[in-house]
């Protein structure tokens, strides 16, 4: 089965078998390396992805639902300008992910700084339900979102001048 | 941003050859036909027979067969492995084996075992405890059950292994490279020389590492011998859940003699636990639930009875350390327990029984430095145990029976206890822990260590940069394999932190000693011994179990939701006395995630954050938020570093179990509490 996918901006041909979910084609075929399998239940989000636009757990995707998708991964959002709010604050709070889950949590964060621009905590942690890594602890993690999203909202106040 | 890191599971190697492995479907029986279909050319299969030296993965001279040798014993027990080309292939060979069983329906339960499923046993008397028990007018029993946790999380396991110019190298992500090494040379009959262990990093680990990849090592490695290829072999994350480690079922029955004055004289512990169908560090599991069980106060009169019972489950394995947190789960359990019969303050009846003049540990050993009395008053101060306590007891008399429609339901726990760092001494004795530095010509300074995979290196290199007054930037920890790196044994957090950072202290303190006074490069290399005269004995419960201790205590409260009797954490107080910090940051997150993660156990994996109550008015948004959790640190830079990842395993869900003890009224001794256990306890009742 032919797929065609625009993976980080550029368009590719897959060739997949049938039954194979969205999460392994990218991992074998793509040869994308910042997925993580853990769960294959939507739940441990390593494996997440932008679908259109929409975060969500490429393992819970059957790999021909991604025909003509646009898919950004871990790799793709790394050059965006965005990611540096982000990655700032991890400097400032000494907030170190593991390598497990750091792509997983940085694409969480993305996706709720676009959402929201000053997060509550009650919208952090539903968005960080069942992301179990417990390299670093909840507050940390908490604190530095909303000092994400204050760099965040301080880009924006910038470009806007 | 630091460089991403790939997973042994994402690597893309050309020609390399997917192995997987087929397991028993059932838990016992014996194979009377294993039909494969035929293999196609560059496929390969490994089944016992094949493998030329040692079928046995062991340690400590306990083990498991690594292919079954035609006998089952417990179900996805591995039996062969199929290697080829392309993985779908690969899995599609497995799906179509066909392997047919006798078997005689024979299952080892844990429920009710019989003598002969006794696979070890240690014993431990002190005083008189028979004549007391004749003597006494009360006695308080009760039976304490953890039940199985496996993994919340899995994290990629696995090996790649190339046999080339008489080499075997194999790239993997364990905490005991050199086992490995060790396993390999045993199994595959090459000589451990010729043996090359790649130490892959790894992050965050519930100890799955430190056993599990010399099995797929093993494996790689046998089919790389045999094919000349390279395999590459990755477990599915349902294998690693159930088949690589678990913390396994204990139930532990005290029985508490009380004299007429309301002292507790006698203690009597029968423990149990479910080691699986094969012995894996079953000894050093009995020694540490001893340790736990015999608790930290001055009982004169204690017998403890461990047995370890074998059952037709997986292996069970360490998980989060050896099991002393589940000893001390029973221990604190049964204190409060009794302090409720006595209609005593728990933390009184705690400070009643600790040592005062001696400072000896009930489990053996003196303690020179004690924090135990002020971690419990400091707790206590802290959370407002006292009044709390007092106010629920109260509160809960004034419900007896009104549980149908109750106002409030609060209860509050307490427990204390302590931890060591990894194995208990006597393990350590036997085990090389050796750490290298070297300063060069650059004045740039390397440590080498096997336990590079999770090391601590801030710690290290902050402990090398302040003796030898060099940048962080020009101290390196060298990445590397068994050929180049010193044996520095299993590697558990605590010991990275207590063991190896002396070892970093040592040599550091070696080159500068030798600094400007010899050439450079200047290489020290140390080793560390353990004091034999101190080594503890199990069977007297005689000197210091542990080379460095960590103390914490809790306070746990919580509020049943009275609708569907979920226990919502009000607060959580904790004081911990862990000897010399080298972070207080990262000992802070530390000791935070471990509370979560002690609190998933505790409740069954239950929701931890808070909800209000009042948000179950469909009008309001359901606002969650984490639970307040107050960590505190007793600071005694003077002892070594015991670390802190095992204490709150040990201290929390005890805490929390008499928490919600109190808020219900019903005794609980049972480890997870969900909702539907309190509902069955509720209709018990």
């Amino acid at each position: 089965m032919k797929i065609n996918i625009n993976l980080n901006g550029k368009d590719l041909l897959l060739d997949s078998p049938p039954e194979t979910r969205l999460v392994d084609l990218l991992k074998s075929s793509a040869k994308v390396q910042s997925l993580r399998t853990s769960c294959y239940k939507g739940i441990c989000r390593g494996c997440s992805i932008f679908f259109n636009g929409d975060l969500v757990s490429s393992c819970l995707i059957p790999a021909f639902q991604a025909r003509d998708a646009e898919i950004i991964t871990f790799e793709g959002l790394k050059k965006l300008e965005e990611i540096n709010d982000i990655l700032r604050s991890f400097d400032d709070l000494e907030f170190d992910p593991c390598d497990f889950c750091r792509p997983g949590k940085i694409m969480t964060i993305h996706s709720i700084l676009e959402s929201y621009s000053d997060p509550e905590d009650y919208q952090i942690l539903e968005a960080f339900e069942g992301i179990n890594c417990s390299c670093t602890s909840k507050s940390t993690l908490l604190e530095s979102v909303k000092r994400s999203a204050q760099y965040r909202r301080r880009r924006r106040r910038a470009r806007n001048i | 941003m630091a460089k991403d890191y790939v997973f042994l599971d994402s690597v893309n190697i050309k020609n390399v050859l997917f192995a997987h492995i087929i397991r028993s479907s059932i838990p016992k029986g014996i194979i009377s036909s294993i039909k494969i279909p035929k293999l196609p050319k560059g496929f390969y299969c490994l089944r016992a027979e094949d493998i030329p030296g040692k079928n046995s993965i062991s340690v400590f001279s306990q083990g498991m067969p690594l292919l079954c040798d035609g006998n089952v014993n417990y179900e996805g027990e591995p039996i062969l492995v199929i290697c080829g080309p392309g993985e779908t292939d690969v899995l599609d060979i497995c799906n179509n084996t066909l392997i047919e069983y006798e078997t005689d329906y024979s299952i080892y339960s844990f429920e009710n075992f019989s003598r002969f499923q006794v696979l070890d046993e240690k014993k431990f008397t002190r005083g008189a405890v028979e004549s007391k028990f004749k003597e006494t007018d009360q006695v308080i029993e009760g039976e304490y059950t953890t039940r199985i946790q496996t993994l919340p999380i899995t994290y990629p396991l696995g090996a790649i292994a190339k046999y080339k110019n008489n080499i075997l190298e194999i790239d993997t992500a364990s905490q005991w490279p050199f086992h490995i090494q060790k396993t390999v040379s045993d199994i595959c009959n090459i000589p451990r020389k010729a043996i090359r262990v790649n130490i892959e990093p790894y992050h965050h680990t519930y100890d799955e590492k430190l056993l599990i990849p010399s099995i797929y090592s093993a494996l790689a490695s046998l089919l790389a011998v045999k094919s000349g290829k390279q395999i590459k072999i990755i477990a599915e994350p349902s294998e690693i859940l159930s088949y690589s480690i678990k913390r396994p079922e204990v139930r532990i029955y005290r029985k508490s003699a009380i004299n007429k004055n309301g002292k507790i004289v006698a203690e009597d512990i029968e423990i149990s636990v479910d080691i699986g169908a094969y012995p894996l560090f079953t000894d050093e599991l009995l020694s540490q639930l001893i340790l736990g069980a015999a608790s930290i106060y001055s009982i004169t009169n204690l017998r403890i009875k461990a047995l370890a019972i074998k059952t037709s489950s997986p292996p069970m394995n360490v998980f989060k350390g050896c099991g002393i947190g589940l000893g001390v789960f029973s221990a604190e359990t049964h204190f409060s327990r009794i302090s409720v019969h006595q209609k005593k303050n728990p933390v009184e009846l705690r400070l009643e029984y600790l040592s005062k003049k001696n400072q000896k540990l009930p489990s053996g050993g003196i303690l020179k430095q004690i924090s135990q009395r002020e971690l419990l008053n400091k707790v206590s101060y802290e959370s407002d145990f006292n009044r709390k306590y007092s106010a629920y007891e109260i509160l809960k008399k004034s419900q007896k029976g009104k549980l149908e429609d109750p106002v409030t339901l609060r209860g509050i726990g307490i427990a204390i206890a302590y931890t060591g760092n990894g194995f208990t001494r006597k393990r350590e004795q036997k085990e090389a822990y050796s750490m290298q530095v070297k300063l060069d010509q650059n004045d740039k300074l390397y440590i080498s260590s096997s336990s590079n995979g999770s090391a601590p290196g801030n710690i290290w290199k902050s402990t090398a940069g302040d003796i030898l007054g060099l940048e962080k930037e020009s101290i390196e920890i060298v990445k590397g394999d068994t050929f180049i790196l010193p044996n520095s044994g299993p590697s558990f957090l605590s010991n990275d932190l207590s063991i190896m950072t002396n070892l970093v202290e040592k040599c550091c303190i070696g080159i500068r000693k030798q600094r400007f006074k010899k050439p450079l490069p200047i290489i020290v290399k140390r080793s560390f011994k353990s004091p034999g005269d101190a080594v503890w004995n199990s069977e007297k419960l005689k000197g210091m179990p542990f080379n460095a201790l960590s103390w914490g205590a809790a306070v746990v409260e919580v509020e049943l939701d009275p609708i569907f009797m979920r226990p919502i954490i009000r607060g959580i107080w904790t004081v911990f006395d862990i000897g010399k910090i080298y972070n207080i940051k990262a000992a802070r997150s530390t000791a935070e995630s471990e509370i979560y993660e002690a609190l998933n156990w505790a409740t069954g994996g239950g929701e931890l954050f808070h909800r209000p109550i009042s948000s179950y008015n469909l009008d309001e948004i359901e606002k969650i938020k984490l639970p307040a959790i107050s960590i505190d640190f007793i600071n005694d830079s003077k002892r070594s570093s015991g670390g802190i990842s095992q204490l709150p395993d040990a201290i929390i869900p005890a805490a929390f179990v008499q928490a919600v003890s109190q808020a219900s009224g019903i005794y609980f001794d049972t480890i997870p509490i969900t909702p539907e256990i309190i509902f069955k306890y509720l209709e018990k009742k």
